[in-house]
């Protein structure tokens, strides 16, 4: 049955005399919506959400097809079969909504129940759909079947609209009361998506078709306008896959961009009127589609490389916490281990101390020479036991400290006295120098520092094999600073020596050649303890064989104090 | 475990399957019994009739007059296929045929879009034609 009065369509289904506004609503709208709908149902096709959406997709898309077939077409008959089928797209499309929101709000599938509610919803349209119910005859003279529609059918189906739109609304403020302020953001976008499509497809078909019906609009092309809501709800959708990675897809905006942009321009060609327009149109689509592309490719190509970078990132920080973790258990053995070596040593070197004394009797002076070297090696294993302790007492932050005010240079000058022995019978000068005038008082840990300055001239002597080894005490008053300079004539220090000599284990290049002995924990111990106590430490050379300089810098009190407590 | 997955995925296989039934049955019902009503616009010779009327523009300078032929589809099919236009049996109903109504403008129902030519209309249309 041919509708006598049509021309024949052009092409597929192109008709002259249709306003081109149509087309863009009808072909751009359904384009988005299926473009949308298959690439979020291809990155993940188990997952119910995606299959939700292609669904939305494809009853809007049907009913699009049909509404253009109808408009450009003059096929009588074909128009009477397909008539009943815009009620059951438009009744897919409002309980695949509701479907589609529940899954999106709760994360889980509808319950059974809510499954029998949305089929006995359908099932009128589904079993009435070629029945005079839906549709009795079709005018051949204005090829539609407006004046042949149920109105008891067209009413329920159009009423399911509204009630998906009443249902979706409950939903959205259900959920968002109870969501965090994250998912809020999703829920209004999402939400005004979808009921704004839904609430401009519904309202204006039915009452586009109403006022055709009555007489009162020639036709019912004004229906256009009910599909942008369809491209609105997808650029939402858009934006909710880039900006919070919904539907666990990993779109970055400049594919995003490209996209819409590609649309843009390919709606252009169908607004056109001329036909320059309409080249120039399709060479800004040739030319869109290349650039775009190569910068999707050149921005994925980033992503993917900063992604990396992250995931490097990540593994380095899991590595390093682990690598932290050994630490703290090494510290915790080293402790365990030392406080057991500690009380044998005691008892080595007290009955070695006791023999050479002769408690035990007289011994020979081989004997005596050969106890001398037990009681020595003790000492120093005690000394090496006690860096250990330490070490593991700063990696664990238990290490004390008794905090008292004291006189800083007196302090340091009976260190000096009580070594003086010592380092003259190595056959080294030690000379003690100051130009403070004897008030500087600092508050710190005295036994602490004692050890701190005792280490660091142990430490000149060690590595000093001739000449000397100079103690200076001065104090910065602006600063309120005081210093102790340990200076010698020894082995020295490169530049690159310096800047490790503080860490733990570290030794100096050439320190095996003088001394043998040390454990590389001397000089972090010293660090660290003038650094918890408020001060710094650090060395200085003039390079290797010119000696070096070990500064110990402390806070001064402040003068009243100072005073006071002197 | 088959209970549960028709459980899980009943509301696919119904909307699917009446989908496919619906489709069918309209297929069957429109485009192979084509049982349904056509209306088309018939003959209707307005000095003797009340017709409906079509104009093209303000001024109707070239009305279109016309009836409402209602017959059912197959039944025009079989009389004049697809095309009524080109039909003469399309613009009268058959004494054999059940559902076929030709239907005139009732002037007291669509007020505007009926036309009645009295013979003083066609007077004065013949001496425009003339004075032409």
């Amino acid at each position: 049955m041919i509708c006598y009065l049509y021309p024949e369509p052009l092409y597929l289904f192109f008709a002259s005399d249709l306003p081109a506004l149509l087309y863009y609503s009808h072909v751009t709208s359904m384009a988005v919506a299926l473009f949308v709908g298959i690439f979020v149902y291809l990155n993940a096709p188990k997952a119910l959400l995606n299959k939700l959406l292609l669904l939305i997709a494809l009853s809007f898309s049907a009913w699009v097809t049909m509404s253009l077939l109808i408009w450009a077409g003059n096929d009588g008959e074909l128009f009477a079969f397909i008539w009943p089928f815009f009620a059951v797209s438009a009744s897919f499309l409002s309980i695949f909504s509701i479907y589609f929101i529940y899954v999106f709000l709760n994360k889980r599938d509808v319950s059974f129940g809510t499954k029998i509610v949305f089929s006995l919803l359908l099932l009128p349209v589904l079993l009435l759909a070629h029945t005079d119910f839906s549709v009795s005859g079709f005018n051949l003279a204005y090829c539609d079947a407006f004046e042949y529609e149920g109105q008891i059918f067209k009413y329920y189906y159009n009423g399911l609209g509204f009630i998906a739109v009443a249902w979706i609304l409950a939903l959205l403020v259900n959920a968002y009361r109870k969501a965090d302020r994250l998912f809020k953001k999703q829920i209004v976008l999402m939400g005004l998506g979808i009921e704004l499509f839904l609430i401009s497809f519904i309202t204006i078909i039915f009452v586009v078709t109403e006022l055709t019906t009555q007489g009162i609009l020639e036709d019912s092309r004004l229906e256009y306008y009910a599909l942008f809501g369809m491209t609105f709800f997808m650029t939402m959708i858009g934006f909710l896959i880039v900006k919070f990675k919904t539907f666990n897809i990993k779109l970055i905006g400049a594919e995003a961009l490209v996209v819409a942009l590609w649309f843009l321009v390919a709606s252009l060609t169908l607004v056109a009127h001329s036909s320059t327009t309409r080249l120039v149109a399709f060479l800004t689509l040739i030319f869109t589609t290349i650039a775009g592309v190569f910068l999707i490719r050149g921005v994925k190509r980033e992503v993917q490389q900063r992604e990396q970078i992250e995931e490097l990132a990540q593994s380095l920080k899991r590595a390093n916490n682990r690598l932290k973790e050994l630490d703290r258990m090494k510290s915790e053995f080293v402790s365990i281990a030392s406080h057991q070596l500690r009380s044998p040593l005691t008892a080595i070197r007290g009955y070695a101390s006791m023999v050479l004394e002769g408690s035990y009797g007289k011994i020979t002076d081989k004997t005596a020479e050969a106890v001398g070297r037990i009681a020595e090696s003790a000492k120093f294993m005690a000394l090496s036991v006690e860096d250990y302790l330490n070490v593991s007492r700063i990696e664990a932050g238990n290490m004390k400290y008794e905090m008292n005010d004291f006189n800083f240079k007196e302090m340091t000058s009976k260190v000096v006295d009580e070594l003086r022995p010592t380092i003259l019978k190595k056959g080294l000068l030690i000379m003690f120098k100051s130009d403070c005038d004897g008030s500087e008082m600092v508050h710190a840990d005295i036994g602490k520092t004692r050890q701190v300055i005792s280490n660091l001239i142990d430490n000149a002597m060690k590595y000093t094999p001739k000449g000397s080894i100079t103690v200076i005490v001065h104090d910065d008053i602006k600063k309120k600073k005081i210093y102790a300079t340990i200076q010698d004539t020894g082995v020295g220090m490169s530049k690159e020596t310096i800047e490790g000599v503080f860490e733990k284990f570290v030794r100096a290049k050439n320190a095996n050649n003088v001394n043998t002995t040390g454990t590389g924990l001397g000089l972090f111990v010293a660090k660290k303890m003038i650094e918890d106590m408020g001060g710094r430490v650090w060395a200085e050379s003039q390079g290797e064989g010119k000696g070096s300089a070990f500064h110990v810098e402390l806070p001064l009190l402040p003068g009243e104090a100072r005073q006071v407590r002197a | 475990m088959l209970l549960q997955h028709i459980k899980n995925h009943f509301f696919l296989y119904l909307i699917v399957s009446l989908t496919i039934l619906s489709v069918a049955s309209s297929y069957i019902r429109f485009v192979v019994q084509k049982d349904y009503l056509v209306s088309y616009e018939g003959e209707c010779e307005p000095y003797s009739q009340s017709c409906f009327v079509y104009c093209e523009d303000e001024e109707c300078s070239e009305p279109f007059y016309y009836s409402i032929i209602e017959r059912e589809a197959n039944e025009i099919f079989d009389l004049c296929g697809t095309d009524v236009t080109t039909c003469d049996e399309a613009y009268s109903c058959q004494d054999n045929v059940d559902i076929c109504s030709i239907t005139f403008c009732d002037p007291t129902v669509n007020i505007d879009e009926c036309e009645l030519l009295t013979s003083e209309d066609a007077l004065n249309e013949e001496s425009n034609e003339m004075s032409i």
